[in-house]
């Protein structure tokens, strides 16, 4: 027993990475981070509170008030119903965040699962990695369009179709950082204090995965409301009288010779979310990225390349990685 | 270079199997009868039992599949209830579309990638690098649909330069029919402009820093030739690669493009389809562009076989 007491920690080195003070401070450097979060923040605090303030109804349908240009009261302008359009672009951005949010957490997880599953056992390794193979082949809106064609147009198909779709690239970063940090050598020495594989695979292989699945998953957020909104422009995804920027701009397109603001205003919302979550998808890879802690040189800084190798394999290189 | 060929087609198997059985069971996910589904509920039973025979639904599920994979395998993609013709005729017909539309977009995308890649590389950090960098990130935040929508806004609403939607074939009248395929070919080919910038730039800086580039300086060679001889050639390899990559995003986004400007290609063959629940038709579309991406994803990569003597000799394929 004495002998085992004298190696190291596992635990702690494992952990090394992610000393929480410093992320966070690392993050709040980061502007690409905070403008990205904070535009979205914004969206969604908006989209909750201010139909409630302003007393907006996306549904309310006025006849008389067809395609109305901007004003006052109307601060987008009327769709061809007759309906808000700002009220409905916050209605709209209610549906994108929440799909892609769910989209993203459902994808982290499951790939998670995956890709850990698949760097420990050869056999469901080959399994596994084929059926991504075949899913990554098929393009993206495509597959997630048909998905969500058979499984017909509701929102938690919606949800479904979009996390197989982004599940098995996800899962395949997951495989290929686990496998990475099963050769490392704290992972060795807890195997040679005799813990079980599914102990390894908890303690020590998943928690080093997480900043490589957050950074993904915020690009997976960002792809899922692109792919939402092009699956109900096709008339796949969120239905009439539901409000989501897909849908709109499909009805903006019909009228787009009388009311063009219509397809401007919510394509203008919906390019700003996805630029903010790339930014903040961006700025998280560089606070993830333990590079950003080494002083660097200014001019590098925009340009440099993917560092060559990962944040935890760096962390834990210094003594004898070679056993 | 045959063994790597064989090796090439080999590794795409399982892949093909993975895809058929996702495409075949398309028509399963649906909740109820995929029969019921299509007549809809108007439909006699007797109806609905008639096209379950004809459509083969009462075999056990593994029948089905290898008789519709035999079907593929020689050609046959079923009929299309609605169209009342084969599936392939109804994909031959809607091809060329979509095909001129996915090459002015890659002609439009390399025609603005390559040069301001190379020339955000050469002059990293300048202003113009910071312009590119901006760009492109602001590219890659407008989907193919929405910056169409909005091209269609100030190009064929406001200034009327273009027809707003349409579609003519530029074989017949070359002019009209590259007024049609302008708007959508460049709404397409941006996105695609600036993920093949990006490597583009990401590829030369690499090349740029290695020492032969230094040793070809040294021995005086001209900054223009440095550049587009010895640096490009060598950055080319990869930047090959990612243009099989988007090759995918490119054909889907070729697909939702269309439905804007209502071209008749296979995006809205396939959005129709969606509409009318028209199951063979989805499948065969869906296989149709997959296999259309893997074909070019292996022709590139045995063209970087055929380029690039190392990756036919190392062990390139296990990735």
């Amino acid at each position: 027993m004495s002998e085992i007491s004298r190696v190291p920690s596992t635990q702690t080195l494992a952990l090394l990475p992610a000393r929480d003070s410093s992320y966070w401070r690392r993050a709040l450097r980061s502007r690409s981070l905070v403008v990205g979060a904070s535009w979205i923040l914004l969206v969604g605090l908006s989209a909750l509170t201010l139909p409630l303030v302003l007393q907006l109804d996306p549904y309310s349908v006025a006849p008389t008030q067809r395609l109305q240009g901007p004003s006052l009261e109307h601060l987008a302008g009327t769709d061809s119903y007759g309906r808000d359009v700002f009220a409905r672009l916050l209605s709209g951005a209610l549906t994108s965040l929440r799909v892609g949010l769910i989209v993203c957490l459902v994808t982290a997880v499951a790939g998670s699962i995956i890709g850990v599953l698949a760097a420990f056992n050869s056999v469901l390794d080959q399994i596994l990695m084929r059926i991504c193979d075949g899913l990554m082949a098929i393009p993206g809106i495509l597959l997630a369009v048909s998905l969500a064609a058979a499984l017909g147009p509701t929102i938690s198909n919606l949800i479904i179709a979009l996390a197989i779709v982004y599940t098995p690239g996800l899962a395949r970063v997951v495989r290929s950082r686990a496998l990475a940090v099963r050769s490392d050598t704290f992972v060795e020495a807890s195997r040679v204090q005799g813990a079980r594989p599914v102990h390894i695979m908890v303690r020590h292989i998943l928690p080093n995965t997480f900043s490589i699945t957050a950074v993904q998953a915020t690009f997976i957020f960002a792809e899922s409301v692109i792919t939402e909104a092009a699956l109900s422009f096709l008339g796949a995804g969120v239905q009439q009288p539901l409000a989501s920027w897909g849908n709109m701009l499909n009805q903006g397109k019909d009228v787009i010779m009388q009311a063009p603001q219509i397809v401007v205003f919510t394509s203008l919302f919906l390019v700003l979310t996805v630029l903010a979550l790339n930014l903040l998808g961006d700025g998280l890879r560089d606070t993830v990225d333990s590079r950003g802690v080494r002083p660097q040189p200014r001019r590098a800084r925009s340009s440099r390349k993917r560092p060559p190798r990962d944040a935890t394999a760096r962390a834990i290189e210094p003594e004898g990685t070679q056993l | 270079m045959t063994r790597y060929i064989v090796q090439r087609l080999l590794a795409l198997l399982p892949v093909v199997l993975v895809v058929s059985i996702v495409i075949f069971s398309i028509t399963y996910l649906t909740p109820g009868d995929p029969a019921r589904n299509i007549l809809g509920p108007d439909a006699s039973q007797a109806q609905v039992d008639a096209l379950r025979d004809s459509l083969g639904l009462n075999a056990p599920l593994v029948t089905q599949y290898f008789s519709w994979l035999g079907g593929v395998l020689t050609g046959d993609l079923g009929e299309s209830f609605f169209m009342r013709k084969p599936v392939l005729t109804a994909i031959a017909d809607n091809f060329l579309p979509t095909l001129q539309l996915a090459t002015i977009a890659i002609a439009v995308a390399l025609g603005v990638a390559i040069p301001f890649g190379t020339l955000a590389a050469r002059y990293r950090g300048s202003g113009l690098d910071q312009t590119v960098t901006v760009a492109t990130l602001l590219s890659m935040a407008v989907p193919s649909f929405v910056l169409g929508l909005l091209l269609m806004v100030v190009f064929a609403v406001n200034l009327r330069w273009f027809p707003v939607a349409g579609y003519v074939n530029p074989f017949t009248d070359f002019g009209a029919g590259i007024k049609t395929l302008i708007l959508p070919g460049v709404a397409l080919g941006t996105i695609v402009a600036a993920l093949i910038t990006r490597t583009t730039r990401a590829a030369v800086l690499d090349v740029l820093n290695s020492g032969y580039i230094d040793a070809a300086r040294s021995r005086g060679v001209s900054n223009l030739r440095l550049l587009f001889a010895h640096t490009l050639k060598n950055a080319g390899l990869p930047v090959l690669t990612n243009v099989g990559l988007v090759v995918g995003s490119l054909v889907t986004g070729a697909a939702v493009t269309e439905t804007i400007f209502n071209i008749p290609g296979l995006g809205s063959l396939l959005v129709q389809a969606i509409t009318r629940r028209d199951y063979t038709i989805i499948q065969g579309v869906v296989l149709a562009i997959t296999l259309c991406y893997l074909l070019v994803n292996l022709i590139i990569d045995l063209l970087y076989g055929l380029v690039d003597p190392r990756v036919r000799l190392g062990r390139k394929s296990g990735e």
